[in-house]
This record gives C-alpha cells, structure tokens and sequence, in this order.
C-alpha cells in the first residue's frame, strides 16, 4: 500500500474506525460498578460510625477536662481569697475595729442609711450567689 | 456534558453527577486503560476503579481542573499502577487480540482475513502509537480530544498517528503481497 495514495490512506482509516468500534466495556460494565460502590459505601459506613462514636467521645471527655480545670482553678482562687482575707483580718485587726466601731456610730447617727445600704450588699451578694448556682434571680422578678 | 455534571456537584448532587458521568466517560475511560494495558479485563477492572474513586471524590472536585482533565489524569494514573503491578515477565498482549484476530481469519471473505492482520499490526505498534492509533479510532476523536486524553502536546499527537498510520500500511501491503 502507498502512503502517498490518499485513496489508500482512507480506506486503511475507515478498516481502523471499525476494528475500534466495539472496543468498550463488556455488557453489564455498569451494573457491576454499582454493585462495587454499594460494597465500597458498606464497607467504609461501618469505621465511619465507629470514628464519628469515637468523635464525640473525645469532645465529651475533653470538655470534661476542661470542666475539672475550671473547678480546680475556682477552689484555687476561692482559697487564697479566704486565706488572703483571714490574714488581712490578722494584720489589719485594729484598723477593722476602728471602722466597726464607725460603722457603730453611723447606725446611730443614720440608722436608715446603714440599714439601706446593708440591704443592697445583701442582695448584691445573693443575686451573685444565685447565679453562680445556675439560678436565674430575675425570675423571681416575673422577668 | 460536563456543565450538567459539574451544576448537579454544585447543586449538591453528587449521587446524580456520577450518574450522568459514567456513561459520558465510560468508552473513554475504557480507551485509555485498553491502550496502556492492551488487554480488555484489566482494562475494564482499571475503569471499575477508576470510576469507584471519581464516585469517592466527586463531592470534593473543585473545578480548578477541567473535569475531562481530572478524570483522564485518574484513568491515567490508574492504569500506569496496574501496569506496574503486573508481574514481570507477563506478555502484554491481549489474548483478546489474538482471539478477535483469528476469528477474522477464520472468516469467509479476504477482507476478514486483512482485518485480522491490521489488528496483530496494531498491537505490534510501539506503545504510544497505540495508545494514539486506539483512542483516535475508536470513536473518531480529533488529535486534540486525543491529545487532552493522554496528557501529550497535540503535534506529538499528530507525529505518533501520522507515523502509525504509515506502519500499519506497510504492515498492510507486506500481508497483500505475501499472500499473492
């Protein structure tokens, strides 16, 4: 066969297209990969509830975590509270009895401003005791 | 094609997407797996394969590649692994090719008998010029469509068909002149 010869090339091109025709995948090609992805989506469904269970477990115990610091920090910071308190009332027991003793005066030189003012520390006190119990005092309010 | 795949993806639909691409690309995937494996069950195990993990990764395509791009890059890449997979020493040769061969030459007319030699004339090619000569022929696809699917310049392209195209016509005319 000539190369040259166009006629020739053709027909050599036209024998080609049809040898190829049928190159393609067998009957069934498609059923067979949907059966292959059901597997593929079955088999990996299982570690995937088995990673999102182990997942949430590692938030839980990381809040729990999270919680028993926050706790350990709060008894902290309540117990040098009291010991600096206790130790402040030590050191500065004079000059405390000298403003008691002021006090004693105001109550009776402005009862009602002393007793006032002992109410709004009063409730100052419990409002802030409530909430950090997870009480919400404005309820009692109606609000 | 391509655009409804991709506005179904984007739709967030990626179970109807794959629908559409896998009769879209299936003769195509099959092309370039046959032409790299020349043999027709791993051709078809690549393309099963290939297609699982554009099901695994379709949700994630970021249309930064074109899509044709990225789904002849894994049909590619997919093929050139099982190649190496093979064990060494393991013929290449479909038996598939021999078997389509030799019932054409058990055929009644000439022209069967011509078929048979141009197909053994085309699994002798070297590699790419097969890889070409295959997914040129197969569904009458430009150089360029060729080209894009086997990641090769389109001149390249071109030069490997065009030399191809010569051999298996000598090959051709060697046969005709054999047999008179």
């Amino acid at each position: 066969m000539n190369t040259e010869d166009p006629q020739a090339m053709r027909a050599l091109d036209t024998r080609l297209s049809r040898l190829h025709r049928n190159l393609d995948t067998s009957e069934g090609f498609e059923d067979r990969l949907a059966a292959r992805i059901a597997d593929t989506r079955r088999a990996h469904a299982a570690p995937l509830a088995a990673e999102a269970l182990a997942g949430l477990e590692r938030v839980h115990e990381r809040e729990r975590h999270e919680a028993d610091r926050q706790a350990r920090l709060e008894w902290a910071v309540i117990a040098v509270a009291g010991l600096g308190a206790t130790l402040a009332v030590w050191r500065f027991a004079p000059l405390i009895a000298g403003l008691l003793e002021s006090y004693a005066n105001t109550v009776q030189v402005a009862p009602a401003l002393f007793a006032t003012s002992t109410l709004a520390a009063a409730g100052v006190t419990l409002w802030a005791v409530l909430r950090r119990m997870g009480f919400e005092p404005r309820s009692l309010l109606g609000a | 094609m391509d655009d409804a795949i991709i506005a179904l993806l984007a739709a967030g639909r990626p179970d109807d997407a794959f629908a559409q691409l896998v009769p879209a690309y299936r003769r195509r995937v099959f092309g370039i797996a046959y032409g790299i494996l020349r043999d027709r069950a791993a051709a078809e195990d690549v393309a099963q394969e290939v297609f699982v993990k554009l099901w695994q990764g379709l949700s994630g395509y970021d249309a930064r590649a074109k899509l044709s791009t990225w789904i002849y890059a894994i049909a590619r890449n997919a093929s050139i692994s099982s190649l190496r997979r093979r064990p060494r020493g393991l013929s290449l040769s479909d038996p598939a090719v021999s078997a389509e061969a030799d019932a054409l030459e058990s055929g009644a007319t000439p022209a069967d008998a011509e078929d048979a030699q141009l197909w053994r004339a085309v699994d002798r090619l070297p590699d790419r010029q097969r890889q070409v000569v295959t997914l040129f022929y197969q569904d009458d696809r430009s150089t360029e469509e060729v080209a894009e699917m086997l990641g090769l310049p389109v001149n390249t392209v071109k030069t490997h068909l065009h030399r191809a195209r010569a051999r298996l016509a000598v090959a051709l005319a060697d046969t005709k002149e054999n047999a008179a």
